[in-house]
């Protein structure tokens, strides 16, 4: 039994003038991105799938909503603020209000900041919170020169004008820019995104084997959990309308193993490298979609309630280091609440990378790296137990649908807490830019 | 709709009218409409006419006599002073004109009458249509028969792309022609190659195809109606005849001369006998008849399409088909529950029957859960209703809606939400007692429980509910998108409550509901078994299939007993059979047989007769070698028998259903009978048809039948109170 097992409310001093409560969650499996895809959902697709049955479980109508927040970090070009086109397809109606929020990777939990907020200062009192990406549906655009040449071809008037700009045509131009592979790459420092985790680990000396070890740990627990039924409570089952049923994350490899692992070509330097497809996350579709209240809604629509949303905190790192973003933040989100780290039962670090979530681990116990980074504690500095840390499983057997993991760690939080009948937990995920992002839960055992 | 920002003379149309552009009419005093009940006018900017029609204390407006009599006062007025346009509108909500009054047909005794009746009506249109000025028929809604001739004698016309607004000319559909010169005035505008399809179907056009084809000269958004209107009107009035006939191309001049004339109707004359019998439906044969004579150039066409339409009116076929018209009207004003929201139905089962009846809602509008034990079990009802949402939505957007709408729901969280309840599961009692039980306990009081059963008797699973009074059947045929009907089922302890809702539901889904009471078979599978049941005997004593249905088809039913049962299934007629009890079971061993051996109709590629996928509907099918053994040469006198043995089973039992009052009145029945088994609607329903035969002579026919092929012919007790 845990120290914290009966939690109060008043054991935390929340920065929010009201309590904000997380009354349920529900997600689409998450699929694999690479071909042959089944179906091709878009973002708005997956989310309106996973909100729908969300809310077919509870009392509250699509219209009873305050508002829509959803993260997404690359919505299609037909879904400008995706949020609001989920909004009204789920049939919330015109005057629930609806906004997409961006922050890279953490965009979900962004979304789930940015509901908490609006509940916790009165604004809202039932707001939808989520994530969703479809990576697979990025698209593949035109390069710049070849988008400068269209324009002018466009706009040459004359046959002679036509003719040389045809003679200006060049084949590089038929080269496209893939929108995945830029939107993984920091422009800012130059580094994609494996390079920050190659960087990180030698930061931490943190070799391939403890990478792979790591993957195979992840895959086994989420293995573990989706055989436990652990996820069942959360998927939302999809049907392809070419006749397939995904009723599962497709990402998990059950036989996964540090021989097979180490037999992958690492993505930078296919000699020496060490991140490898196989400790890395895996580039997904899914969506992750929330449900929060206040104390007035969960009464008046008679809601159950998981956890509470006790507190968020963001900070900001060496963008070359994205991935210690979770320590910062993480520290930033406990000294704020004068929390001692051990209190936490549980945590959720995304895996974005396999030496990421090990170079985090043991981030939190490196005083002289934290205050070299100057990030915002004073101790104490000790190390996040294995056992305490993404206990079923994370995005390297998952997958990573950038918009949607935020969220998505979060009601996976809530439900090990719950499980666990454990008090806190923490989700914390690292943000390509440089930014980490921490949510406080409690978790609640009794309805209000 | 127009009332609400399309007001005639629109303020600001006024105020940014540039002032130069006046024209030298505008000053025009005279009330066109004054006296007159249900026309009114106003003169608009630049001495524009705007003449809106809208029928005192009626929702739609029609073409009556008391209207056309108006409309003959104020084509007088008109031709006096006649104003700089006209622009022609109603100003009701459901539409433009739905066409002639139908009520008044019945008053037309005979063919002089309504000879007289036509012809003055194609005289005021004629002078309509001569009128000096630019007329602009500015259409939202509905713009049907007459209406549409009224704007095909206009110079213009402009409607709404709104999913509400259709025009065409369907009075092929109430066995008559458009008889005030649309007949001839569409082919002419159009060409033939495009009218005559329309015309012979009797088929509606969105505003888009008709603006495509050239019945409309624009489609165009609500708010751009009366800009597009007045755009029309204000046309050189010159232009005017150059327009109507531009959409003619060298094709459709060809078409018009008279051998090649001759050539093409005889090849479409052709086409339409593989659809419809001209015994039966003499009306588009007429129609194609005329226009082979006298195209659409020769005055000779209006008189002939007069005379023509007056002989239809009085053939019985036309009184039975605008009798069966009214019918579907009684249907749809069923007493029902008119306050009850229904926005949410769940439903239990995604078989063919239940995952069809959730697409079809989700169609319709309706927030739709449809729940089963495992998500494979749903999949074929979702790529079911994908296609179904294919094939009715034009656009993505509105095929995504209903998608979204459509809710694959494994838990049954729908349940405590939905405002109907529908269960459509296999067969069996406790388990649909169980599903029924749990709807009660969880699902809001008002919320609607239903059973799609076929059956079993809705009092015994309603027996051991906790709310008895609840339960009410709700049963849809199969496949639901294309069956009209939906027998709304009250068990001896349903409440009137209940029931009413039931029916309002139906008609929210666009259904015709048909309230019967319990009894085996409810009304549509009683009546048509003991049919079937014939068939299949007549089959086992050595009649050829093809002969058994081709004397069904003679007698007017849409297809023959052997292909229906096949596209029933051959294991649910067995079911059904052995559940009404009244089959001799040795009379149909090769029915027992057939389902033994996994041959279950078209859904298994076998049944009665052989499917093979890629086989586009062959004129003759091949048969299951099984059915094939039993033929053998019959008698004569049997041969000529057959369809009368299978249609008089089939009178029989209704008489029977007529009696014990399964349903409320007979009207209702004929309308089941037309709308649920596909009953002749030429002939007007089965009681119609009796009494229109004569009781006594039916009577005699089938005492015949019973000498000759026994019990199965006995009359039924009702005959001797059915009377002429």
């Amino acid at each position: 039994m845990h120290k914290n097992s009966q939690p109060t409310s008043s054991s935390v001093s929340s920065t929010y003038a009201r309590p904000v409560y997380l009354v349920d969650m529900a997600r689409t499996p998450f699929l694999k991105a690479s071909p042959p895809t089944p179906g091709s959902y878009a973002a708005s697709d997956l989310a309106v799938s996973a909100a729908r049955a969300l809310l077919l479980r509870h009392n509250c109508r699509a219209e009873n909503l305050d508002q829509v927040i959803l993260g997404c970090v690359m919505p299609a070009a037909t879904e400008a603020n995706i949020a609001r086109l989920v909004a009204l397809r789920l049939g919330c109606g015109h005057a629930v209000v609806a906004w997409t929020v961006q922050r890279n990777c953490a965009s979900g939990m962004q979304a789930i900041d940015s509901a908490a907020q609006a509940i916790a200062s009165g604004q809202s009192d039932l707001v939808l919170a989520g994530g969703t990406e479809a990576m697979s549906q990025a698209p593949l655009t035109w390069n710049r020169r070849a988008r400068a040449w269209l324009g002018q071809w466009l706009q040459a008037q004359r046959k002679g004008g036509r003719l040389s700009c045809l003679a200006q045509w060049r084949p590089s131009m038929l080269m496209p820019e893939f929108a995945l592979k830029s939107g993984l790459t920091d422009q800012y420092v130059g580094m994609s995104m494996p390079q920050t985790a190659e960087y990180l680990a030698h930061q931490f000396q943190i070799n391939r084997e403890d990478m792979d070890a790591y993957a195979v740990l992840s895959q086994q627990r989420a293995h573990a959990a989706t055989q436990a039924g652990h996820f069942a409570q959360d998927y939302v089952p999809l049907l392809t309308p070419q006749g397939q049923v995904v009723e599962s994350d497709q990402g998990i490899r059950a036989d996964s193993s540090i021989e097979q692992l180490a037999k992958l070509k690492p993505i930078l330097h296919s000699k020496f490298g060490m991140v490898t497809a196989g400790n890395s996350s895996q580039i997904t579709d899914g969506a992750a979609m929330l449900l929060l209240a206040s104390e007035d809604a969960v009464r008046q629509y008679d809601l159950p309630v998981v956890a509470r949303v006790c507190d968020v905190a963001w900070a900001g790192v060496d963008p070359k280091q994205m991935g210690i973003g979770p320590v910062a933040a993480a520290q930033l989100l406990l000294t704020r609440q004068q929390m001692p780290i051990e209190t936490i039962d549980y945590w959720e670090i995304n895996e974005a990378f396999a030496g990421q979530v090990l170079a985090c681990c043991a981030g939190f116990s490196a005083p002289e790296y934290c205050q070299q980074q100057h990030f915002p504690t004073d101790g104490p500095y000790t190390e996040i137990p294995l056992e305490r840390l993404n206990i079923d499983g994370g995005a390297i057997a998952l997958g990573h649908p950038v918009g949607a993991s935020g969220a998505r760690i979060v009601g996976q939080l809530a439900r090990i807490l719950k499980r666990q009948q454990a008090a806190y937990g923490i989700a914390s995920i690292c943000i390509g830019g440089g930014q980490g992002g921490a949510l406080l839960l409690q978790a609640l055992s009794d309805p209000l | 709709m127009i009332g609400l920002y399309n007001s005639p003379l629109d303020k600001t149309m006024v105020l940014y009218m540039p002032s130069h552009q006046t024209h030298n009419k505008t000053q025009k005093t005279v009330d066109y409409t004054q006296g007159l009940q249900h026309w009114h006018s106003q003169v608009g900017e630049q001495g524009i006419l705007y003449l809106a029609l809208d029928l005192v204390q009626q929702r739609n407006n029609v073409l009556s006599q008391a209207v056309l009599a108006e409309l003959e006062q104020l084509i007088d007025r008109l031709e006096q002073d006649i104003p700089a346009a006209i622009i022609l509108y109603s100003e009701k909500a459901s539409g433009f004109i739905f066409g002639a009054d139908i009520t008044e047909f019945s008053q037309l005794s005979n063919q002089a009458q309504a000879l007289e009746y036509v012809k003055r009506v194609q005289h005021l249109f004629a002078r309509w249509e001569q009128l000096a000025c630019n007329t602009v028929a500015m259409i939202d809604g509905y713009c049907l028969g007459g209406g549409c001739e009224l704007a095909l004698a206009c110079t213009y016309r402009v409607a709404t792309r709104r999913m509400q607004t259709k025009v065409g000319l369907p009075e092929v559909k109430l066995g008559i022609i458009p008889g005030w010169g649309g007949s001839v005035r569409l082919p002419r505008l159009i060409g033939a190659r495009r009218a005559l399809p329309l015309l012979l179907a009797g088929k509606l056009l969105s505003a888009k195809a008709a603006a495509r084809c050239g019945l409309l000269d624009a489609a165009v958004s609500q708010s751009q109606l009366k800009m597009a209107a007045r755009y029309y009107a204000l046309l050189p009035s010159d232009r005017k005849r150059q327009t109507a006939v531009k959409q003619r191309n060298l094709l459709d001049h060809l078409f018009q001369l008279y051998p090649l004339r001759i050539m093409m109707a005889s090849f479409i004359s052709k086409r339409l006998h593989t659809k419809i019998n001209p015994k039966h439906y003499p009306a588009s044969y007429a129609l194609l008849m005329n226009w082979r004579s006298y195209a659409v150039n020769s005055p000779d066409a209006y008189s002939a399409e007069a005379k023509t339409v007056a002989d239809l009116m009085c053939h019985p076929s036309s009184r039975n088909l605008v009798r069966v018209f009214f019918l579907q009207q009684t249907l749809k004003k069923l007493e029902h529950a008119k306050d009850m929201t229904i926005q949410h139905v769940h439903v239990v089962g995604a078989g063919v029957m239940g995952g069809d009846i959730a697409a079809w809602c989700a169609l319709r509008g309706l927030q739709v859960t449809l729940q089963d034990t495992e998500y494979s079990k749903v999949l074929p009802a979702y790529q079911r209703a994908l296609k179904l949402f294919r094939k009715h939505l034009p656009k993505k957007y509105l095929r995504q809606r209903a998608a979204d709408r459509f809710i694959v729901d494994v838990v049954g969280d729908g349940m405590a939400k939905a405002d109907v309840i529908i269960e459509a599961i296999y067969e069996d009692l406790s388990a649909k007692k169980h599903i029924l039980q749990r709807a009660i306990d969880v699902s809001k009081p008002d919320a609607v429980i239903a059973t799609n059963t076929s059956s079993l008797a809705i009092e015994d699973i309603a027996a051991s509910l906790s709310q008895p009074q609840r339960l009410v059947g709700i049963h849809f045929f199969n496949p639901v998108a294309k069956m009209p009907l939906v027998e709304v089922v009250s068990g001896k302890q349903t409440a009137a409550q209940a029931q009413q809702a039931a029916v309002a539901f139906v008609l929210k889904i666009k259904k015709l509901p048909l309230p019967v009471v319990s009894c085996p078979g409810f009304l549509v599978n009683r009546v048509l078994m003991p049919y079937l049941l014939e068939a299949v005997y007549l089959l086992q004593q050595g009649f050829s299939a093809h002969e058994i249905d081709a004397a069904a088809c003679a007698k007017g039913m849409p297809m023959g007993p052997i292909t229906l049962a096949d596209s029933v299934g051959l294991d649910i007629c067995l079911a059904v059979a052995k559940n009404l009890d009244q089959a001799q079971q040795d009379r149909i061993g090769i029915l027992h047989d057939l389902v033994a051996a996994g041959d279950l109709g078209k859904k298994s590629g076998r049944g009665f007769y052989v499917y093979r996928k890629l086989q586009r509907s062959p004129v003759r099918k091949p048969l299951n070698p099984a059915v094939k053994g039993l033929e053998k040469t019959m008698p004569k006198i049997q041969c000529e028998d057959i369809g009368d043995r299978m249609w008089y089973r089939l009178l029989n039992e209704c008489v029977a259903c007529w009696g014990q009052h399964v349903v409320a009145d007979a009207d209702v029945l004929d309308a089941g009978l037309i709308f649920g088994c596909g009953f002749p609607p030429y002939v007007g329903g089965p009681i119609h048809y009796i009494q229109q035969q004569g009781v006594d002579a039916c009577l005699q026919r089938l005492l015949q039948l019973e000498q000759r092929y026994g019990n199965d012919f006995h009359p039924a007790d009702a005959w001797s109170q059915l009377k002429d």
